[in-house]
């Protein structure tokens, strides 16, 4: 019995590497690096610091003066979320996008609400929207290629 | 109301090193980052809260929004070790791939 069983092991561990062999087999555990998705990760976080630094900045800080900006930076956002749904094992980077579009929703609806927001204010939002976007660049930039 | 910026960090520090402690040479660099960008963040909350430029609810909700930052941090070490362990992995692979081929095709 004990025999049978080693030969069986035995086997099947040589069909497996001879399937290993014959498709050169390789893991995968997180996707695959894509130097498109970095640079639209890195743009899109240029766009968002560059719209609450100017709001901080401004004597105008009604939120009609930046609707345009934020619809533009929202829908950047969702352009990357759809460009790592394509992609094999997306699941952790997608949690780090999808926390990237809530916390932008979230500033940009306040903003509408308020009207008006203090330069304490977009500071605060400019300072947390650079942390989400980098979690995600970190772990864009260390995927293999 | 004040928040207590270097008590703050010095607990989260603490807390990253012990969970983290097996993976820390490969993580450190990143999570000094993040360390050092949250502090930032904390820093600015608090002056604005002192100058009157935000409000102790609008300073609150940073707060709570806090764990969340933390959390896509964490998922960004996930990504790095999982990283690593592919490329690990895929190597050694290459090696019994190359072993196997060389035994079978003379």
């Amino acid at each position: 019995m004990v025999k049978k069983i080693m030969a069986w092991a035995i086997t099947i561990t040589m069909i497996f590497a001879l399937y290993v062999t014959a498709t050169r087999c390789t893991v995968t555990f997180v996707p695959k690096y894509s130097q498109t998705i970095v640079d639209n990760v890195t743009a899109t976080a240029k766009k968002t610091d560059s719209l609450f630094a100017t709001i901080q900045l401004s004597s105008n800080k009604n939120f009609s003066t930046y609707a345009a900006t934020y619809a533009s930076i929202e829908s950047s956002i969702g352009s990357i979320l759809l460009q790592d749904a394509v992609r094999n094992k997306p699941a952790l980077i997608i949690s780090q996008t999808q926390a990237v579009l809530d916390a932008f929703v979230k500033y940009e609806n306040e903003h509408k609400t308020k009207v008006l927001i203090t330069a304490g204010e977009a500071e605060s939002y400019k300072l947390s929207m650079a942390a989400y976007w980098k979690a995600l660049l970190i772990s864009e930039t260390h995927l293999n290629k | 109301m004040e928040i207590n910026v270097q008590d703050i960090i010095d607990e989260v520090r603490s807390l990253l090193q012990t969970a983290y402690a097996d993976k820390w040479a490969t993580v450190k660099s990143i999570a000094e980052g993040y360390i050092d960008a949250t502090e930032t963040r904390l820093k600015a909350l608090a002056n604005n809260l002192s100058i009157g430029d935000i409000t102790p609810e609008f300073a609150a909700e940073r707060l709570k929004e806090e764990p969340a930052i933390l959390k896509s941090e964490l998922t960004s070490f996930a990504v790095v070790t999982g990283a690593a362990a592919e490329a690990l992995t895929n190597g050694v692979l290459s090696i019994f791939q190359n072993t196997i081929k060389e035994i079978t095709e003379p």
